[in-house]
């Protein structure tokens, strides 16, 4: 317990770090600490599915996003002085003072932390616990409920990920295509020399080569240890969306060693495009084709696989990858768009 | 009021980090810094929901074949912040999206400055109409 309140004091003691500092850079940065300690919050608490999916995300993705902004915009907060009347911070306090008070009276009614006879765990979550892994052959109750009883939820945020993807490349690619019209009048896109220059001159500097040795030997074990968690995902914690995740930082990590044009030239922008769709789609005709076995849709027990449970594994495999392939391409997505240089 | 802060200690640093992130998100000029904010907002909420999910001794929810009478946490807790947070990091790209967006536009991510351009637009706008 002791242990508990340090690690809760240490989250909150990032968190106002967080804010308070100037620099957005080192901002960043202590996010990502508040990131990786949830994640060990969440680990105590018997949550390891929970956690592996902060660890990978809110400490490696999110990071990542936010320095590619900043690389792009400005590091430093900066203040003006100016005549346009805004909300004061002190009435800002006054609010969230007033506001958290009423959340923290709320509390009262709630029942204890750690209860086990807490409303909570008595309706749904116990039939789940009993009879989970008898209906799905999932020991790891997370995914059973994640593919099998909660199955159309996992789709539907499979899409509302493809979504988001989808609008941030509507937002930033639309541009970079303009100009590179514009410019393109037969000639090699200005783009593509112009990053081959700079990566000619960057094999001088020096510590390039500890940054494309390490990228080289790791990525291999990084992008293994993405399918190892898609697949085991049924008997032990992970699943599409870590592993999706774990994939995309491999290649993450290979386009911020060798440059975005080495990268694109090993997978190429209409790969990821297509990786996105993929996964979804498949995870939808999985459910379709349930249809046409006589089931409801997502009712992988009606599938010609054998008995029961090897059907439901073939079929938990298959949508954990459909979500993995997903996952995988819209983060890589969403990292390139981001992080391109704009085009001069 | 000591027994009230020991048994649900967790609940209470949920509102103070939803707190500082939902301050971050009224209170700062600088549009990076209030998307930080939504984000220490976001894990508040999922640590609340993680914390109604414990149980005392129980063990996370993997279940050890030919074991009995073990207790599990409560699984589903898990599944519905384990997609919460894949569409958290998808929220937080489009809205840094929308901030490279913005400061293509405006040469600025400070809210204040923002505004403030704005203002001088509609102003010149305004003058021309006069004439």
């Amino acid at each position: 317990m002791i242990m508990d309140i340090a690690l809760l004091l240490l989250v909150v003691i990032c968190a106002i770090v967080a804010i308070q500092m100037k620099d957005l850079l080192s901002a960043v940065i202590v996010l990502t600490v508040y990131s990786l300690l949830m994640a060990v919050i969440w680990f105590v608490m018997d949550a390891p599915d929970v956690a592996l999916t902060e660890a990978a995300i809110g400490a490696g993705i999110t990071t990542i996003l936010f320095i590619a902004v900043l690389s792009r915009t400005r590091r430093g907060e900066t203040e003006h002085n100016t005549k346009v009347r805004r909300f004061s911070p002190r009435a800002g306090l006054l609010i969230v003072v007033a506001f958290g008070a009423m959340l923290a009276v709320g509390t009262v009614d709630m029942p204890d932390f750690g209860d086990p006879h807490a409303p909570a765990h008595t309706h749904l979550a116990e039939r789940f616990v009993e009879m989970g892994y008898q209906e799905t052959a999932s020991p790891n109750l997370v995914t059973a409920i994640l593919i099998c009883y909660r199955g159309v939820d996992t789709l539907g945020e499979v899409i509302v990920v493809l979504t988001a993807g989808m609008g941030v490349i509507l937002l930033l690619r639309t541009t970079s295509r303009r100009k590179q019209l514009t410019n393109n009048d037969g000639y090699k896109p200005i783009m593509c020399s112009y990053y081959d220059r700079a990566d000619k001159t960057t094999k001088v500097v020096k510590g390039e080569i500890i940054r494309k040795v390490v990228a080289r030997l790791s990525i291999p074990f990084i992008q293994i240890f993405g399918l190892f968690v898609i697949a085991h995902g049924k008997v032990s914690p992970g699943g599409g969306f870590q592993g999706g995740v774990i994939l995309a930082t491999s290649i993450i990590l290979f386009t911020m060693a060798f440059g975005m044009e080495a990268s694109r030239k090993r997978l190429a922008q209409w790969k990821t495009d297509v990786l996105n769709v993929t996964g979804a789609l498949v995870f939808l005709a999985l459910g379709l084709v349930c249809i046409l076995f006589g089931g409801k849709f997502l009712e992988y027990t009606v599938l010609p696989l054998g008995c029961d449970m090897w059907t439901n594994k073939i079929a938990i495999t298959v949508a954990e990858f459909a979500i993995g392939i997903t996952v995988a391409g819209i983060m890589i997505t969403l990292f390139i768009e981001t992080a391109k240089r704009d085009d001069k | 009021m000591m027994e009230f802060i020991l048994g649900k200690y967790n609940y209470l640093v949920c509102i103070l980090l939803m707190m500082i992130g939902f301050y971050a998100m009224i209170a700062k000029e600088n549009l990076v810094k209030k998307v930080i904010g939504l984000n220490i907002f976001q894990t508040a909420i999922f640590l609340f929901y993680i914390s109604v999910s414990y149980m005392e001794g129980a063990t996370a929810p993997v279940v050890w074949q030919g074991q009995e009478g073990v207790l599990y946490g409560n699984p589903l807790p898990h599944v519905l912040i384990l997609t919460a947070i894949v569409v958290g990091i998808s929220m937080t790209a489009l809205a840094l999206g929308l901030i490279i967006k913005i400061y293509q536009e405006y040469g600025s991510i400070e809210e204040n400055r923002i505004l403030e351009l704005n203002q001088l637009e509609e102003e010149q706008n305004l003058k021309r109409a006069g004439r």
